[in-house]
């Protein structure tokens, strides 16, 4: 018996079927619909690009000072608010469904969630830029509404999942950790207006961020890099057990964290180094993956996701450093900027463009090339980007990133004309990889366009009669 | 004497133009990529027993369909059903040996 007979024999008594009629219109169950995810991706791409063309101008006053000042807070939304965020929620609205196979629970609510995402953070940057507290509160509750809409209705998704595993439940913990956010957020600002708060403001900040970054990104990136770096790199977990002790690991230290800094209490340090032990876990994981894989050689992504992975020691040890209990100099103050640098550009964002060149691709091809296969040759989904274009973004990032971090922790007042270019070179590597995204997202636009589709058509009709050539050759 | 002018189709046929339709994702086409579980005949009807590598993706319909025309692009073929199966489960040493040089090709 041969291996095709061997599986043949196995495989399931009741398969799921299509014939003609059924196969005939493509519409997907699980998917949502393609528009859905990439309204967040243009609107996260659109943020990130006057991010990278904004900072550059403003780079010595946002980098070279401590950064309690509103432009400084105005970037920092900016970029977590309106890149991160906005891409992480686009992400989880495509990946729940193939990671977990269940349908969003109500693809209508994810355009009002959208509308007022975009409303609500475009107009807490400007408030922020122009420190009006009184008029943030109603664009801080457009973001509450649209978290709240999000969590509601991936909650229910979550609920329908038949059987959970270690992706479902970082996912739900992710979202746990967005409500505790959002509602630290919703705290600051009022605190901003009718000043109730027995804690340090500055503290307060800070705890919140790290809510943020910790519990919602941090937590969302490990939960789904066990569902898609198997799938990118053919391989597959490697160890339940260390899943799990991450997990507890890392959920019993952020807790102590955000308390630990909201108190500034002197075990701050322990829960610094439980969290270290967690994404230590993490990483080992990953590693293991990948040495377990069967593609023989590592893509653009998953390199990409490895140097984002080298950033965690740095961050580790900032991290300890900064949360050792010592008295807060103006040295330390600066180093926190470093540490803010390299924990949402060096590792998320760097992630998160990983991940986003599998992503984005895959949405554009699955929304333009199911009718053509089988027909014609259909492109790969490397083949919809730039891959040189990749390896200099990638680089330029990176130079400018730690030029930019290394110059803004170790001095005060840091020389502007430094710190311009530094932030100009790490800007033109962003900007190279929203040009490189640009290049399969053009391609939805161009599938809109009558006169391309009348193209595809054509070329369509041209294949298909070459085939049929091919055929009655004798 | 009512007599069909075409053959019927054999298996390399089918195999053959199977290897058309590529997971865009790898970059390596489904037969390779054992993903192809059963091919079997009905005079002229096919079926086509297939995986995915992973459960809930979205391509299943797209994958269907691609694997109904690949196959009905062969003159010899009337009519091909295509079965999506879950169990067993795909797995990475399902690649072929073919397979695996063709991943090592690519970027």
């Amino acid at each position: 018996m041969n291996r095709l007979d061997a599986i043949s024999e196995r495989a399931a008594p009741n398969p799921r079927s299509w014939r003609k009629e059924e196969v005939a219109s493509i519409a997907s169950e699980l998917a949502p619909s393609v528009d859905l995810p990439v309204r967040y991706f243009v609107f996260g791409l659109a943020a990130l690009t006057l991010f990278a063309s904004a900072l550059p101008f403003f780079a010595g006053e946002v980098l070279g000072q401590h950064h309690y000042n509103h432009h400084t807070i105005a970037f920092t939304h900016l970029l977590v608010l309106g890149w991160i965020a906005t891409v992480i929620l686009g992400a989880t609205i495509q990946l729940v469904p193939v990671a977990l196979g269940v349908k969003i629970y109500n693809e209508r609510l994810i355009r009002w969630t959208f509308g007022f995402h975009a409303i609500g953070v475009a107009g807490m940057v400007a408030c922020f830029w122009f420190w009006n507290f009184r008029l943030m509160l109603w664009f801080g509750s457009c973001i509450t509404l649209s978290f709240s809409l999000f969590v509601y209705n991936i909650g229910w998704t979550l609920k329908r999942v038949e059987k959970h595993d270690a992706v479902s439940i970082h996912i739900a913990a992710s979202l746990a950790y967005l409500v505790l956010t959002f509602l630290a957020g919703q705290y600051l600002m009022h605190n901003k207006v009718i000043s109730f708060s027995p804690f340090n403001v500055i503290s307060a900040i800070h705890a919140h961020a790290h809510l943020a970054a910790l519990g919602w990104f941090f937590m969302m990136i490990m939960g789904v890099s066990y569902r898609l770096i198997p799938m990118f790199a053919l391989s597959s977990i490697q160890s339940e057990r260390r899943i799990w002790t991450s997990f507890i690991l890392f959920n019993a230290g952020v807790p102590g964290i955000f308390f630990g800094i909201l108190l500034q209490a002197c075990w701050l340090v322990g829960a610094v180094i439980i969290v270290s032990l967690a994404l230590g876990l993490w990483a080992w994981e990953v590693l293991a993956i990948l040495k377990a894989r069967k593609r023989p050689h590592l893509d653009g992504t998953l390199k990409q996701a490895l140097v984002a992975m080298a950033h965690i020691p740095a961050l580790v040890a900032l991290g300890l450093l900064l949360s050792w209990p010592s008295p807060l100099s103006a040295i330390k103050a600066q180093a926190q900027t470093g540490y803010g640098m390299i924990a949402l550009l060096g590792f998320v964002s760097l992630f998160v463009m990983a991940m986003l060149y599998k992503i984005i691709p895959f949405l554009v091809w699955y929304k333009i090339y199911p009718p053509l296969i089988g027909r014609q040759p259909v492109p790969k989904l490397y083949e919809l980007y730039s891959i040189p274009l990749q390896r200099w973004a990638l680089a330029l990032f990176l130079a400018g990133l730690w030029t930019t971090a290394i110059v803004a922790s170790l001095s005060t007042g840091a020389s502007s004309l430094l710190l311009t270019v530094s932030t100009g070179v790490m800007g033109c590597g962003i900007l190279l990889f929203v040009v490189n995204m640009g290049m399969p997202l053009s391609r939805l636009i161009l599938h809109a366009c009558p006169l391309a589709r009348l193209l595809t058509w054509w070329n369509d009709v041209r294949a298909r009669r070459s085939a049929h050539s091919r055929a009655s050759m004798p | 004497m009512n007599e069909d002018p075409s053959p019927s189709p054999t298996h390399e046929q089918v195999m053959t133009a199977l290897r058309e339709v590529i997971d865009p994702e790898v970059g390596l086409n489904i037969v390779d990529l054992g993903l192809i579980y059963d091919v079997r005949f009905d005079g002229r009807r096919v079926h086509v027993t297939f995986t995915l590598t992973t459960p809930g993706c979205p391509m299943q319909y797209a994958m269907a369909e691609g694997i109904r025309r690949a196959v009905l692009e062969l003159s010899s073929v009337e009519d091909c059903e295509v079965h999506l199966v879950w169990d067993p489960p795909w797995n990475p040493s399902m690649i072929s040996e073919e397979g695996r040089e063709i991943l090592g090709s690519n970027p």
